[in-house]
């Protein structure tokens, strides 16, 4: 068996070409490990960028409320009400909640003042938007919110002095302030979450406790019509990326360049 | 002396407030040493996560730690690698130098498991009576931890 330089010739172009074609299909393959990692994992989930859609058009009434109850039960939120048992505004704590177009979306609605009936008499559900650039980090002036390497606008309850810089600093009242001991107003405390103390402020954490155990969040898994989609923005694959490409999507007042990380399809 | 009945009635008066405290406390026995009581499950479990020693001087520096270790790295579980394995530091990005000298007190649990860094979860799973274990210590001292007016205590069963 000779080993002539025509046999040489062809094994190297060989090796060639599959050497250079390595990080093609690398990337190809990749795409499709990346999708199937994206799903959440029990033990610790990680990623780049959390990021939730909501698909408004799925999105039903019944399914605001029992999104609404499963954050606030899990987070201990409490239901302030007025001694006539009407919601008492001014006090109010909430990590989700819903309103209609225009009070969520100001922008759109002035530069479209002619909306659907179906979309001018929807509510839509509204949280803390995660932002790229959140407003809130930037004026805390303990540190107490910051923004944690996945994404997440986390705050430390420990260090909050009730200061309010952040409500001030957040443009869609994703804050809220404890005026006094919340828990009286605390229907059932959930004895796995702390509540809050007097003087803090608390918003929406997307359910990082529930993300370390590989769980989606409480809302998430609350509506089961998958109206709710939550996921890595960083991966291709991932749920809210596929999503991502097939809608147009808006987000909440995007002129201010907060960089919101949460999207909406109307 | 002059005004000496204003001035002897005075120093009597003010001897009397300096030494309010010993005189009417005097008679009164100590108050009871402080008896923490372990509940069952922390008993039969046999050992804490940090040795006892470790435990009784520096759990506030433990809780300390874990709540910055949670909150703000994200890092939920203790560096206890499971088997027993020597205890490695996970996801630690600026050295947190008080942690690596309490992880040489820590103890391997009965399945060298790891645990959540949680109080509430964690901590009084075990030690399922605030009332008589961690009050009973803290009463003594006269001390009052504000974890609790967060931190959910666990129901005390009658």
């Amino acid at each position: 068996m000779g080993f002539d330089r025509r046999d040489f010739l062809k094994i190297a172009g060989i090796t060639a070409v599959s050497l250079g074609a390595k990080p093609a299909l690398d990337a190809v393959l990749g795409d499709t490990a990346q999708a199937e990692t994206q799903a959440l994992r029990p033990g610790v989930s990680k990623a780049e960028t959390w990021a939730m859609v909501i698909d408004t058009r799925k999105l039903t009434e019944e399914d605001i409320h029992k999104a609404i109850e499963a954050c606030h039960s899990e987070h201990n939120v409490p239901d302030i009400r007025l001694p006539n048992h009407e919601v008492n505004i001014k006090e109010e704590v909430k990590w989700l909640w819903a309103d209609q177009f225009d009070h969520v979306f100001p922008d759109h609605s002035q530069a479209f003042p002619y909306l659907s009936e179906e979309v001018e008499e929807k509510q839509f559900l509204a949280l803390c938007n995660h932002c790229t650039e959140p407003p809130c980090v930037r004026v805390c002036p303990t540190k107490a919110t910051f923004k944690r390497p996945d994404g997440i606008v986390m705050m430390d309850m420990h260090r909050c002095i009730g200061c309010r810089f952040c409500m001030a600093g957040c443009p869609y009242g994703s804050r809220s302030f404890n005026w006094g001991d919340p828990r009286p107003w605390i229907r059932k405390v959930n004895p796995k979450y702390p509540t809050r103390m007097k003087g803090v402020v608390e918003k929406c954490n997307f359910c990082a406790e529930r993300l370390a155990k590989g769980q989606f969040p409480a809302c998430v898994e609350a509506v089961e019509s998958g109206a709710l989609v939550f996921g890595d923005l960083s991966q291709p694959g991932s749920a809210v990326r596929d999503l991502l490409r097939k809608h147009n999507v808006i987000r909440r007042k995007p002129s201010l360049g907060t960089g919101p990380n949460v999207y909406y399809i109307i | 002396m002059y005004d000496s009945g204003k001035i002897i009635t005075g120093l009597v008066i003010a001897i009397v407030i300096l030494t309010f405290p010993f005189w009417w406390n005097m008679g009164s026995a100590m108050p009871p040493a402080p008896d923490p009581k372990l509940a069952d499950k922390a008993k039969a479990a046999g050992q804490c996560i940090y040795s006892k020693a470790y435990m009784k001087t520096s759990h506030m520096q433990v809780l300390d730690d874990w709540r910055n270790m949670v909150v703000r790295d994200g890092v939920r579980y203790t560096l206890l690698q499971p088997g027993g394995d020597p205890i490695e530091m996970q996801v630690i990005k600026e050295g947190r130098s008080r942690l690596m000298a309490a992880t040489n007190h820590l103890q391997l649990g009965a399945k060298g498991s790891q645990y959540e860094m949680s109080l509430q979860n964690t901590c009084m799973d075990c030690h399922s009576s605030k009332k008589e274990f961690c009050d009973q210590c803290h009463n003594y001292a006269s001390v009052s931890p504000f974890c609790w007016d967060c931190h959910v205590e666990p129901e005390e069963k009658k």
